[in-house]
């Protein structure tokens, strides 16, 4: 009873497992993924049309 | 007021005819050269003329003592390192190459970071600068060129406009390959370079994310657009080039850690009583220095 017991809730841990690791992984790409955007984003304002030109920007699409 | 015209042969065709037209003897000192670092002379030749604008015009730099610079053979420039942009090199290079009577290129070590930047590394050498490792120092040397060092590194540049001349402890590594190489060293005290670019905080996590070595805030970056966030002040700049100083020290000595950080330092220390000097002799930021100090 024990073993089995074990068992079940061994394979229901390593599926929980599984999925956790998929999920962490996942939330790992997507972080990844969100720094790399964040990273080019900061890089363009930054040595591109500099704060000021992007707030100016954001006002002109905002008064339409 | 700058008057711009050293900027009449920017962007000509053929840069290296102008550059032989005005500074013959630094064209005929380089030009044909194959250089292992990169340097090509036509690069200089197309960008020489905005850094004379800026060494004669914009910043109206007085250099002292340029004559302390040796017309041959190879020698270590040690100095102050400033302004956000590695600057203060460019107009030590402009001094050599126009106020010497011998003119000669410098070569600067620089970090690895300029070549994480697609483009800069490349121009970084072709305009004479190399990365810089202990095998390029020492390469330069045997070749007798001119290698400037800028011991405070990265630290030296990125100091925030409440530490400006605040010298920042010195890496005792040029000393060491001063000694090993049997060069004398040729300290540099520069002012202005660091009220160019008023750097009021370092945005270190910006800086971690940007891969950057800091992140500026300055009354103008992040804030305007490129390229009006490099606009510099137009601070008046002296550059004062002190005598060779002859170390004397057998080859065996470079292994003395204690004596290179303690010759390290007293350099150090030299070249921030003079920044000190200089500073209270200063008159104002943007006119400098009464006629007759200088």
């Amino acid at each position: 009873m024990q073993d089995s017991d074990t068992t079940t809730n061994d394979e229901v841990v390593e599926n929980e497992q599984d999925n956790e690791e998929s999920g962490e992984s996942n939330r790992d790409k997507f972080g990844v993924f969100a720094k790399k955007i964040l990273q080019k984003l900061v890089l363009f304002v930054s040595f591109g049309p500099g704060v000021l030109g992007v707030l100016w920007l954001l006002g002109r699409i905002l008064k339409r | 007021m700058a008057s711009w015209t050293n900027l009449k042969t920017l962007g000509l065709r053929d840069p290296l005819k102008a550059l032989e037209k005005r500074n013959p003897s630094y064209f005929k000192r380089y030009v044909g050269e194959e250089d292992e670092f990169g340097y090509d002379i036509k690069t200089f030749a197309q960008w020489e003329p905005f850094f004379r604008f800026c060494y004669e015009d914009y910043f109206k730099v007085d250099c002292r003592g340029i004559e302390n610079i040796p017309e041959s053979g190879r020698a270590i420039l040690v100095g102050n390192h400033s302004g956000l942009l590695p600057i203060d090199g460019a107009m030590i290079t402009m001094a050599m190459c126009n106020a010497h009577k011998s003119p000669r290129r410098i070569r600067y070590l620089i970090t690895d970071w300029f070549f994480t930047v697609p483009g800069l590394g490349e121009w970084m050498s072709a305009t004479g600068q190399v990365r810089a490792t202990l095998a390029n120092a020492e390469k330069l040397l045997a070749n007798d060129e001119l290698v400037g060092i800028y011991p405070e590194g990265l630290r030296g540049v990125g100091k925030t406009f409440q530490e400006r001349y605040r010298m920042i402890d010195f890496h005792p590594g040029f000393v060491q390959l001063a000694i090993a190489t049997q060069t004398p060293l040729i300290p540099v005290a520069t002012v202005g370079g660091d009220e160019i670019y008023p750097h009021f905080r370092n945005l270190k996590s910006v800086a971690r994310l940007l891969k950057m070595p800091f992140y500026p805030i300055t009354p103008v970056f992040p804030w305007l657009p490129f390229p009006q966030q490099f606009f510099p002040l137009p601070v008046h700049w002296l550059v004062n080039i002190h005598k060779p100083i002859d170390l004397g020290y057998p080859v065996e000595k470079a292994k003395d850690r204690k004596l290179c950080l303690k010759i390290a330092r007293e350099l150090q220390y030299d070249i921030q009583r003079d920044l000190n000097k200089l500073l209270r002799d200063r008159k104002s930021l943007f006119t400098g220095w009464e006629p007759d100090e200088k």
